[in-house]
């Protein structure tokens, strides 16, 4: 083997991500197994809590929203035609999805910092390996959003919706990437960062439509602004596919999508910028 | 082209930001790209390592040695200049820092090749001799988290030692674990660079670097100061730094010795006489050993010719004090601990480490040091002296300029004695310990000063000088009779007619065969050698079997007469011993009561001992003569027990005539000795008449 396999100067180029990445692919799947194991290794039920923690939020929300205040929920409750605890669920799971990406991928090099201080590896890894944990929790809460969506509704509703919901899936998956590898390279420099993904997503958990549905009654400038949060619109796309049977609107599909584009950019970008350095900032 | 090339490479840190940082008064402007205050932690290096190459770098701390590292494992880029490797690089800084505790060790292992770019087959293939040279064993399906930190460090090196990476990058690994452990490591760092792996090495361990390295890179403050072969680079290093604390030079004449952190190199002239480990200390606390470059040292006064200083271990309530002074060519070491408290030390010694280059010894016995060979992997006690030993004398191979060490011991009490060894090969030297075991009763220090011992060394003698020092010592441990002289060796016992040397190769010499091995004489351990009157006595203790060996050499009629007691420790089985004397191929012809014949010329074809008497009844005497030699001859008559006389010439490539006086076991095939003292052989060895 006399390949380079490292000169300095390739590790900051954005353009080699791409194939850094494919090339450490079993690594990627290697690191995303220790995070799956060391996670459950001491749980009891292990990997059912990926089940149960959905299934406890959306219980607790339903209680809350959909009976204790129920009527100043009003009209805000969506989807007339099904129980609110379906309707929250197809909001809930996506979100979660976020939530665990985002979080997961922005600690993931600091929480790996003895590896990153120890060899070097394409450090995309790490929390692209944090972000397919995710995945697996999303997919986790699509199966139960299904059983609770068949028991509760029969499954006879559940239509050609099913099929489009992948490609919602795909774009909040590239738009997740993008932040995530922004913001686990920034969380390097100022750990701040940690702090203000939390805060941004309790706060975004009620500015996206997933407690109630798309408050098309605000102010028209308001609502511009409610609508520039892209997970507003793949909640909305989720709905559409999932509860309404229909391909999404354009609309929620194209700006998420853009979202995302410019985030993969500007993440890989940062990313590359900042990761060569990694261990002088442990 | 070279497999690591770097090429004009800096490295600057900027601090670090926190919220420390902001809320400072310059606070703000630091966060909006205003002047940073950096560190600069290497500058300019250039260097480059070729395909199986080792290299060492060695520096004080803070000199950069592990950003350059960094730099190479990959795990951070120069801020300008360049880095290129061209292979797979196994670090084997920070051992096992990837594992994941909650892992099993099985998991981390696969999971830790894969970082180090094996693939699942390649892991596949090595997992069990890593778990092997971990010795994890049944603990390898047990979460990590679970094992010693111990067990931890060596799955970690065990792993990336079987990543058979281009590269191997080594840091300091050799400080931890047990020092079974340790051994290992350096056995198997050794293998790999006898395989031709290319290795980075970072060591205190200053042997180390010149044992295994091909050159050595010094940094100092960041800057590459010297890259020659490692000796040169460790001299320059030992002798520039001198300006830094706990570190001093001082010297007079041509002998300069310096002082650095609990360790004094001697230098002669432009030679470094004492092995890159120079002399040091050990003391020994709760079965702990505390070597004296472990403890917080600080030079409290010095002179041109003279230094002190004192050494505070973090871990024992004790301060070594040095008091150091070069005078007329000789370094004297006074060495002394001040207690805090009651303190229990079951041994204490003052290590000196010279160069294999030094081949004979004397003190008590005189002998030359055994080869170190790759094998060794323990230290081996080539010659331990009774306590009235004060004095030895290390003599240089010829071809050397090494200067002959005469080493004296003033002890704080009749502890102490000069014991020396043959290190292990990694450290690859001679190491006289001038130590002291204490029994239980003598072990607790009182609070406050003890005196513990001085040690001089003199480095000012001619070789001349040395050798008529070393005959004068050595008349005291002959006997003669008329011209007839007998010297007691370790093991051995040299026999000359006036200045004429009869016997050669392993002279005379005792053989006790015990489970089917051949025990002897010189391969066990002497010591003690003393004069009682006209009696020269000696004492053998096998390592291997419980038993010792008394020898004692009296004057008798145109010769000596031998003595050897067999001292049993246990019950012991002897299948057969002997007495032999190996004697100048010159002698040509033999007799015994019974026949008599010729030595024959030494067949090259010959590797075995080839006996030439054909009646081995037993007989009183064997003799062998030769022109112009007097003639010796070995009698066993006095002896109690009957003995079997053998003419023999030995193989080719030892060209001696070995008279032999043999004891073998009778039909039942073993001769029982009970515990207690035994006198085996007691014979008369005249010589000339």
């Amino acid at each position: 083997m006399t390949q380079a396999f490292y000169a300095h100067n390739q590790q900051g180029r954005v353009l080699r991500m791409v194939p850094d990445v494919i090339r450490s692919r079993a690594l990627l799947y290697d690191l995303f197994w220790k995070d799956l194991r060391a996670k459950y290794r001491r749980a009891i039920i292990g990997l059912l809590w990926a089940v149960l923690q959905p299934v406890l939020m959306m219980l607790i929300l339903t209680f809350v929203f959909g009976y204790l205040l129920r009527d100043l929920m009003g009209s805000r409750i969506g989807g007339a035609q099904h129980s609110y605890a379906v309707f929250l669920l197809a909001g809930l799971v996506p979100w979660q999805f976020l939530v665990v990406g985002l979080t997961g991928a922005t600690n993931s090099i600091v929480a790996n910092q003895d590896l990153i201080k120890k060899v070097y590896f394409p450090r995309e890894t790490v929390p692209l390996a944090a972000i397919l944990y995710s995945v697996l929790n999303f997919a986790i809460g699509f199966v139960t959003f299904l059983v609770v969506f068949s028991v509760l509704e029969g499954p006879g509703l559940l239509g050609v919706g099913v099929v489009f919901a992948p490609v919602v899936f795909a774009v909040q998956l590239a738009l997740i990437t993008g932040l995530g590898l922004v913001c686990s390279a920034l969380n390097v420099l100022y750990r701040d960062v940690t702090y203000m993904v939390e805060v941004a997503l309790a706060f975004g958990f009620y500015a996206t439509p997933i407690i109630y549905d798309l408050p098309h009654d605000l102010p028209p400038w308001v609502y511009r602004i409610y609508m520039l949060n892209p997970m507003a619109h793949l909640v909305e796309a989720y709905r559409q596919a999932l509860l309404m049977n229909r391909f999404p609107d354009a609309a929620h599909l194209l700006w998420p999508l853009a979202a995302a584009a410019v985030m993969l950019v500007l993440g890989a970008w940062v990313f590359r910028r900042i990761a060569p350095t990694f261990a002088d900032h442990m | 082209m070279a497999l690591i090339e770097v090429e004009n490479v800096s490295k600057v840190y900027r601090p670090q930001r926190g919220s420390r940082v902001l809320l400072s008064r310059e606070g703000l402007k630091t966060l909006f790209g205003g002047a940073h205050e950096t560190v600069t932690a290497l500058q300019d290096i250039s260097f480059e390592v070729e395909r199986g190459e080792s290299v060492g770098i060695i520096g004080s701390n803070g000199s950069g040695k592990s950003t350059l590292l960094k730099l190479l494992a990959g795990v951070t880029v120069p801020t300008t200049g360049r880095v290129t490797v061209r292979g797979r690089v196994a670090s084997l800084l920070e051992l096992g820092a990837g594992f994941h505790p909650l892992l099993t060790g099985r998991e981390n292992i696969y999971l830790n090749a894969r970082i180090l770019g094996m693939d699942r087959a390649h892991t596949d293939s090595v997992f069990d001799p890593i778990v092997e040279f971990s010795g994890i064993g049944d603990f390898i399906d047990n979460p990590v988290n679970t094992y010693s930190s111990g067990m931890f460090v060596r799955l970690g090196f065990a792993v990336a030692v079987h990543a058979d990476p281009d590269v191997f990058l080594i840091d300091e690994v050799l400080a931890v674990g047990d020092e079974e452990f340790q051994r290992r490591c350096r056995t198997r760092i050794a293998e790999l660079k006898e395989q031709g792996k290319t290795i980075v090495f970072v060591s205190h361990d200053l042997n180390i670097v010149n044992m295994l390295c091909n050159r050595g890179i010094l940094l100092s403050k960041g800057r590459m100061v010297s890259r020659k072969t490692p000796r040169e680079t460790i001299e320059y290093y030992l002798r520039q730094i001198g300006r830094d604390t706990g570190i001093h030079r001082f010297g007079a004449g041509d002998l300069e010795a310096v002082f650095c952190h609990g360790r004094i190199s001697l230098f002669k002239g432009e030679t470094e006489a004492t092995a890159p480990a120079g002399l040091n200390m050990q003391v020994q606390s709760m079965g702990q050993v505390h070597p004296s470059s472990l403890a917080e040292w600080e030079v409290t006064d010095h002179g041109p010719d003279w230094c002190q200083a004192r050494g505070r271990y973090s871990r024992l309530p004790v301060t070594l004090l040095w008091d150091m002074r070069v005078d007329a060519a000789k370094l004297r070491w006074r060495a002394a601990i001040e207690c805090e408290r009651e303190t229990t030390l079951e041994a204490v010694s003052g290590y000196s480490f010279w160069p294999a280059a030094y081949t004979q010894f004397h003190a008590d016995l005189s002998g030359s040091f055994p080869d170190i060979v790759p094998g060794s992997r323990n230290w081996t006690s080539i010659i331990q002296n009774a306590p009235t030993c004060r004095e030895t004398i290390a003599m240089p191979d010829v071809s050397t300029t090494l200067p002959p060490a005469v080493v004296r011991i003033e002890p704080g009490n009749d502890r102490f004695t000069l014991q020396w060894w043959n290190t292990d090969y990694m450290v690859g030297c001679r190491a006289l310990d001038a130590g002291a075991y204490l029994p239980r009763s003598e072990a607790a220090f009182a609070k406050g000063r003890h005196e513990l011992f001085t040690l001089e060394f003199d480095l000012g003698l001619s070789r001349a000088d040395a050798l008529a020092r070393v005959e004068a010592r050595e008349a005291e441990r002959s006997v003669t009779s008329g011209q007839a002289s007998a010297l007691m060796h370790t093991g051995m016992i040299r026999i000359s007619h006036g200045p004429r040397l009869l016997t050669s190769s392993v002279h005379l010499h005792t053989q006790f065969k015990i489970a089917n091995l051949w025990n002897m004489s010189p391969y066990i351990q002497w010591g003690a050698a003393q004069c009682k009157g006209r009696c020269v006595c000696a004492t053998g203790y096998s390592t291997r079997y419980p038993f010792r060996q008394h020898w004692e050499m009296e004057p008798a009629a145109a010769g000596f007469e031998l003595r050897v007691w067999l001292e049993a420790l246990d019950d012991i089985e002897v299948q057969e011993y002997n007495v032999s004397i190996g004697l100048d191929p010159a002698y040509d012809r033999w007799e015994t009561p019974l026949e008599h014949g010729v030595f024959p010329e030494f067949d090259v074809c010959q590797t075995g001992w080839r006996h030439l008497n054909h009646d081995h009844s037993h007989a009183a005497y064997v003799r062998a003569l030769g022109n112009g030699l007097p003639t010796i001859t070995l009698d066993a008559a006095a002896s109690d027990r009957p003995f079997q006389m053998a003419a023999i010439n030995t193989g080719y490539h030892q060209r001696t005539r070995v008279l032999q006086a043999m004891h073998v076991a009778g039909a039942d095939g073993c001769l029982s000795f009970s515990k207690g003292r035994h006198l085996c052989f007691r014979g008369h060895i005249r010589v000339g008449a």
